[in-house]
């Protein structure tokens, strides 16, 4: 947690105050699956013999930051009167997973996170390119630990990314950007939307 | 590449205590302590599924169309295992048992994480140590294929092939047991847009027991060879 609290960019401590802290994810993941090869977790990104390339750093934290800020999920999220806090550092699945407590070190009154978890680039021979996000939404409250909480993927179909030729590296570098808000804006919906009753 | 190794042995035996407990704690019955033997760990880098409907069942043209009708569901699954079961997962859950009593290693085996998968064409091939380690007691367990099966009849299941490899103080292996773990899932995988948590805990705790359903039958495989003793 000490490392966490470095990572964070310290925001100011107001009890009062509510507060929606971000992590973005850590760089892009790929599974593929063509008809010769296939099945290996980042072959495409390791650059293993008959995976198609992907441009490196496609979208790595940073990007994924700065769309999450430009974004403001906490309106996406309903909860517009939150303090949105975007942090810099991805944090490893097994902390996002395992820890049920808060994820920052924040004594916030009315509490929420929203963490990527992972990013992937999902491509076969018979569906096509997607781009997949894992995301988690945990909201706390004035409690230590969630009141509530939703994981889920949400996925965008991809047509451009990964570029075949080099003088399609900035469509495609903008698909997968835009790729990655529609699956915030997917997610944000699938966290806010009533839970389904029987009748 | 040793000082790496050496490295992976602090992180095993520092950052890691329940890990370096487990080589402490180990219970009386194992044979005798060998202070100087390591087991190396590797995660696994294939992420398999296979769904199969009735017509699976009819021949080759049956079969093909069978795999296209699968073919979202099968790549989203593999996305899904990607995630819930990467390198750092699969290590954390193996080493969240006691391997050397699962495995009957001598007390005192050191455990000793490699984060990055070994290529899965090499597994085979390739019949030396896979590490520099010069230990004197050398064991390697390679975790090789994650497989999600579907099926008509069996229903949903995950199935891990794990690889044991005992080495003396040499570079020749002196055992060798490969072998899958199978069970079933109830979660996994889940529907579009629903909580994830679940599912992916379930992942987690399958391939746990798949290594312990492997494990128990590595060890009466050894038993057989050595008679009781490695």
């Amino acid at each position: 947690m000490a490392a966490l609290a470095l990572a964070s960019p310290a925001p100011a401590q107001d009890p009062a105050g509510c507060e929606l802290h971000v992590w973005p994810g850590d760089s892009l993941m790929s599974v593929y699956y063509g008809w010769l090869h296939g099945s290996t977790v980042n072959g495409q990104i390791m650059g293993r013999p008959g995976y198609p390339r992907v441009p490196p750093n496609s979208i790595d934290s940073a990007a994924q930051s700065a769309i999450l800020a430009e974004m403001e999920p906490q309106r996406l999220l309903a909860q517009p009167d939150h303090r949105l806090v975007v942090h810099a550092e991805a944090l490893p699945s097994r902390t996002i997973r395992a820890n049920a407590g808060r994820l920052a070190e924040s004594a916030s009154a009315c509490y929420a996170e929203l963490v990527v978890d992972d990013v992937v680039l999902q491509q076969d021979g018979i569906s096509g390119s997607f781009l997949k996000t894992l995301f988690h939404y945990r909201d706390f409250g004035a409690d230590a630990r969630p009141r509530r909480s939703f994981a889920t993927w949400s996925q965008t179909r991809l047509t451009l990314f990964p570029p075949r030729q080099p003088d399609q590296l900035e469509a495609a570098l903008a698909e997968l950007r835009r790729a990655y808000r529609s699956n915030l804006t997917q997610f944000a919906a699938a966290a806010t939307r009533p839970p389904r009753r029987r009748h | 590449m040793k000082i790496s190794t050496r490295f992976a042995i602090a992180v095993a035996l520092c950052a890691l205590p329940a890990a370096a407990a487990f080589a402490q704690d180990a219970p009386a019955g194992p044979p005798a302590a060998a202070p100087t033997c390591e087991l190396h760990l590797w995660p696994a880098e294939r992420m398999m599924s296979r769904t199969s409907g009735l017509l699976g069942g009819m021949g080759v043209i049956g079969a093909l169309a069978d795999t296209a009708a699968h073919a979202n569901r099968d790549a989203t699954n593999r996305t899904q295992l990607a995630s819930a079961l990467d390198s750092p997962s699969q290590l954390d859950a193996l080493q969240s048992l006691n391997l050397l009593t699962e495995l009957n290693l001598p007390a005192g085996t050191a455990v000793v994480r490699h984060e990055a998968p070994l290529e899965r064409h090499t597994m085979n091939r390739i019949k030396t140590r896979r590490s520099d380690s010069t230990a004197t007691c050398y064991y390697e367990l390679i975790t090789a294929d994650v497989l999600y099966m579907r099926s008509p009849i069996y229903g949903r299941s995950l199935r891990t092939l794990f690889m044991l490899r005992a080495f003396g103080n040499d570079q020749s292996i002196d055992f060798e047991y490969k072998a899958w773990g199978g069970n079933g899932l109830s979660h996994f995988p889940p529907r579009e847009g629903e909580d994830v948590t679940v599912a992916i805990q379930e992942l987690v705790d399958v391939f746990k027991r798949n290594f312990q359903e492997y494990a128990n039958n590595e060890r009466q495989a050894a038993a057989r060879r050595a008679g009781g003793r490695r």
